[in-house]
């Protein structure tokens, strides 16, 4: 029979124990016992007996084996939990008093848990942009080896490549591994089958370019090199944040496929949460270099290929920087000088920059640290959230700790409660444990509350702000931990002042009565709730302001002129991406342009390249006189004008000849013929006096139309004959509504070429997403100020019920020594109103000084509005003189003989 | 003197001379029916030996315990003289009770 041995846990942990010289004895003496109480009472009585004794030995084995110390021990435990065991019950007790009282008064109750809710949520809310922005890691392993590298000439430095010289590059290098990647854009399905298509942004890269950033991936593989192979199979993997935004984070979707333009790509994986690649914000997808052309059209990318790509690099362990600098540099001198005049990027205005850039010589490389890593994007949006929101977030914060303040100090009168408990014996740390726990319920109500504004409100910040879609707006733990701290700090910040003001409390004088409080103690914290008032009063009337102009802003959007009869319009995308070639465009265009004319209820169709509210990328500032002179530059074919519907004011619009041999002729809206040519004829005049060193000459004006974004306002244009057709956008004009033939229109022009696919507008949608913005703003200023002024109202009542309840025995004397109930109201009005005034002023001078930044969003509405400033301060004094009339009335109408009675 | 402590002191007296740990923890646990743990054992003699009330040996290994030692422990005549002090203590009280108490 095989001897039963102590169960191994039991001796590992026996092992574990501090026994010193004492082990063997120990061992031998347990071993012992087993043994004999395995033959008295079987197995499993022995095991469970050793345990026990191991436990034994192993709380006296802590105290030096058997010393007399394990008598204190065993004392300590008992006394933790016999502390315990008083405690809980007045934990409870606490918790059921606090929420009893609290339902006591539910309307003050509502006010400072919706009040703090709000604070908090708003709060949570700006935490979670910087969170996603700024704070959150980009899962960049050791990104202090990793750069983009940069060209460098003589006068500056620039981050586009061509492929080729990539290529180049990469074979020489041997101190630093390069990878390439380059963003583009194509319309994505977002399920299996090929509906449902939408415009996202994608990055091509080279196989190695993700693992040289990351080793970790959400689910799934990497790309490979082998993937990035000609004739690999066409496989893409996913950004975690638009993978959960737009499929909904289905882990299913790893194996099958999606069509991006048409091609049908496999997913293979998802990247880790937060992961951005070499940019701010992630793409939508990462996909082979070797598939660019089979998306976005043109040639392949390879060792002839003038395509640019941004360059990345990770720096060989045990070289220095400045090592990899200096190789890839003489590299990178000996590269064949390119000529790229007419690369795929030439578009009218930007390319010359670039073409210029790549005609000049090369005297370098350097380095840069990684725009994903903190580089200066994300500093500035971090920047314009901080001033912005944080500003909201903590007035609401302050006007909630006063609220809460009030609430526990004088809403629910509790002096008299609280002398009469420590009067009849309870110690002040039990008063101050109390408060706590019902400031705590508060914040925890409130906590829930911000969590509900928190979800509300993020998507309309992410709307203003316009964050990009693949940004990950989703609560995270740190997200989450933040609303938890904020809510216990900013109830215990409300809990605080009441508590403290209780356990300094003395015995007898809450116990006299109200009157005898009057002895001149409260003058501190009577200028400390003053001081309160006015801030309140201060933040109400901005954010009043704020909402008042930005009201006033969308009420004057909805009715603005455009100059053009925007309601019948449609535009038509189609997706050329970045490699197809201008002959290709310019056989799809007239082919699509006929078919699209064809489609009944069509009344004319033309092409631009920037038909109306389509992004503003061609604004050009020029300086004139010293200031700054903004014009919108267009492209467009001959029939543009009449198809959206600019009237011809002088001389005449261009020929279809003029257009086809892209003459210097150019056309000119009624704005910069008065700006430029007051009192002339611009007609036949030359451009240069516009644009210096231009040789193109004017030969129409016509009227002003707010083409390119809503809140620009000036409608000075300058049109040019259509040149590039690649970027061109078709412009359709309706007989009837122009919905209807989204359907028919695309039915028309997607047979062109199956690969393109388009998407199909009506300029009214882009008008409402112009005004979304500021329409979000405005209700967000319009809730917020909501908010505050009801804050104000309730703060500014209680603060001064409770200084004039203070001041009954003077009004008393006052009354008796011969003042009229007229004199006392008077001098308590402007002792009340006296905070607020100075709060208003405040509050009007940082509406002067913040109207600026909201300018750009108010669409002709100036930002020193008066009759929005003027609204929004009677509003407030209005609110003001309810809240402090009301107590005063009923104070400046008090019995002299009862208050010198109390005397 | 506690009073675990005196009944390990009068078991180790019971068990005779050169007596150890195991033998004493079921003497105890036998003589009080209730499950008395080792670790109890060893602190009730460590107190009892720092009192001077017991004395403790290391005694020849033997072949059952593996070749592991054993602690042996003696009462001194201090612990011996204590003890029967405490027992005619006790017994005092008794024959108080017994005699119907006092009037």
């Amino acid at each position: 029979m095989k001897a039963t041995r102590p169960p191994g846990l039991a001796r590992m942990l026996l092992r574990l124990q501090p026994l010193g010289r004492r082990r063997a004895e120990v061992e031998a003496d347990l071993g012992e016992l087993f043994a004999s109480r395995v033959e008295a009472r079987g197995v499993r009585h022995a095991r469970r007996r050793y345990y026990l004794d191991v436990l034994s030995v192993a709380r006296i084995a802590r105290f030096g084996f058997g010393g007399m110390r394990s008598a204190p021990d065993a004392r300590e435990s008992r006394r933790a939990f016999h502390l315990w065991r008083r405690a809980a019950p007045e934990i409870i007790q606490d918790l059921t008093y606090a929420t009893r009282l609290l339902r006591r008064s539910p309307g003050a109750v509502t006010i400072a848990v919706g009040g703090l809710g709000i604070a908090i949520g708003v709060s949570a809310s700006v935490f979670t942009f910087l969170n996603a922005v700024a704070f959150r890691s980009t899962g960049v392993i050791e990104p202090s080896s990793v750069v983009q590298v940069m060209r460098a000439y003589p006068n500056g430095i620039g981050d586009a490549w061509t492929y080729g010289d990539y290529v180049q590059l990469r074979e020489s290098a041997r101190t630093i591994r390069l990878e390439a990647s380059l963003r583009d854009g194509a319309r994505v399905s977002q399920t299996a089958d090929r509906d449902g298509a939408r415009s996202t942004s994608l990055t091509f890269v080279t196989g190695g370019y993700l693992s040289a950033l990351s080793n970790r991936l959400f689910l799934g593989r990497m790309l490979m090199p082998f993937d990035d192979s000609p004739g690999a199979a066409p496989v893409a993997v996913l950004s975690h944040a638009w993978w959960s935004r737009r499929l909904g984070a289905d882990p299913a979707v790893v194996g099958r496929p999606l069509w991006v333009n048409g091609t049908p790509f496999t997913v293979v994986g998802i990247a880790e949460r937060g992961f951005t690649g070499t940019m701010d914000t992630p793409p939508a997808m990462w996909l082979p270099g070797a598939t660019f052309h089979v998306v976005s059209g043109g040639s392949p990318l390879d060792r002839a290929s003038s395509t640019t790509v941004g360059v990345l690099g990770r720096v060989a362990a045990g070289v220095s920087m400045a090592q990899a600098e200096a190789e890839l540099s003489s590299i990178a001198r000996q590269l064949s000088p390119q000529r790229e005049s007419s690369g795929p990027e030439s578009s009218m205005t930007r390319s010359g920059d670039r073409a210029q850039a790549f005609d000049e010589e090369l005297v370098g490389v350097r380095f840069q640290p990684l725009a994903s890593l903190g580089g200066k994007g994300r500093a500035q949006v971090a920047i314009v959230l901080v001033t912005v929101t944080t500003a909201i977030g903590l007035v609401l914060l302050l006007a909630c700790v006063n609220v809460a303040n009030l609430l526990l100090a004088s809403a629910i009168s509790r002096e008299r409660e609280i002398g009469v408990r420590l009067a009849i014996g309870a110690s002040r740390g039990r008063l101050v444990r109390q408060l706590l726990t019902e400031s705590l319920s508060l914040g925890l109500a409130g906590a829930v509350v911000g969590l509900l504004v928190m979800v509300w409100l993020v998507p309309i910040l992410a709307t203003i702000v316009r964050a990009p879609d693949s940004l990950d707006l989703a609560p995270d733990p740190g997200v989450l931990l933040f609303l938890a701290v904020t809510a216990i700090l900013s109830a215990i910040g409300a809990g605080l002042a009441p508590a403290r003001h209780a356990s300094r409390g003395d015995l007898a004088s809450p116990l006299r009565g109200a009157a005898a409080r009057a002895d001149g103690t409260g003058g501190r914290p009577t200028r400390l709730r003053s001081a309160l008032i006015g801030v309140q009063a201060g933040a109400s009337v901005l954010l009043l302001i704020m909402a008042a102009l930005l009201t006033r802003g969308t009420m004057r959007a909805a009715r603005v002129e455009v100059g053009f009869d925007a309601a019948r319009l449609l535009v038509v995308t189609p997706a050329f991406g970045r490699g197809g070639s201008e002959a290709q465009a310019r056989s799809y265009w007239s082919a699509a342009r006929d078919l699209v004319q064809a489609v009944p209820g069509v009344e004319g169709a033309s092409l631009a390249s920037y038909p109306p509210f389509a992004g503003a990328n061609e604004v050009t500032i020029f300086r004139r006189a010293g200031s700054r002179y903004t014009i919108f530059h267009n492209q467009t074919d001959s029939t543009y004008f009449r198809t959206i519907g600019l009237r011809t004011i002088r001389g005449r619009t261009f020929t279809d000849e003029e257009v086809a041999t892209g003459a210097n002729v150019v056309v000119i809206s009624e704005t910069v013929a008065r700006d430029f040519f007051p009192g002339e004829n611009p007609i036949g005049q030359s451009l240069a006096r516009v644009i210096a060193d231009s040789r193109d000459s004017i030969i129409g004006v016509v009227s002003n139309g707010m083409t390119a974004r809503l809140r620009e306002l000036s409608s000075a244009a300058i049109y040019r004959p259509m040149g590039e057709l690649r970027a061109a956008k078709l412009v359709i004009r309706a007989l009837d509504a122009p919905e209807p033939l989204v359907r028919a229109v695309r039915g028309a022009i997607e047979p062109v070429d199956p690969r393109i696919t388009v998407d199909v507008q009506s300029v009214t949608d882009r008008l409402q997403r112009e005004i979304a913005e500021p329409r979000a703003l405005a209700l967000l200023a319009r809730v917020l100020a909501g908010i505050a002024l009801g804050l104000a109202l309730v703060g500014i009542y209680g603060v001064t019920t409770f200084v004039v309840g203070q001041r009954t025995q003077e009004i008393g004397v006052r009354l008796a020594l011969g003042a009229t109930a007229r004199d006392v109201l008077t001098l308590l009005l402007a002792d009340s109103l006296r905070p607020i005034g100075v709060g208003l002023a405040a509050g009007v001078l940082a509406a002067l000084l913040t109207g600026r930044v909201v300018a750009g969003l108010l669409f002709g509405v100036s930002p020193v509005d008066p009759i929005a400033f003027a609204g929004a301060v009677l509003v407030l004094l209005g609110t003001a003189t309810v809240a402090v009339i009301l107590p005063t009335r009923s104070a400046a109408s008090v019995n002299p003989s009862s208050v010198l009675r109390q005397l | 003197m506690g009073e675990f402590e005196e009944l390990t002191l009068l078991a180790v007296r019971a068990l005779g001379d050169h007596t150890y740990a195991v033998p004493v923890q079921q003497f105890v646990e036998e003589a009080t029916g209730r499950n008395v743990s080792i670790g109890a054992i060893y602190a009730a003699l460590s107190r009892l030996e720092a009192k001077g009330f017991v004395r403790s040996s290391i005694g020849e290994p033997t072949a059952r315990r593996g070749g592991k030692p054993k602690r042996l422990y003696d009462v001194t005549s201090l612990g011996l003289r204590t003890a029967k002090a405490l027992h005619r203590v006790r017994e005092r009280i008794w024959n108080t009770i017994a005699e119907g108490g006092r009037s």
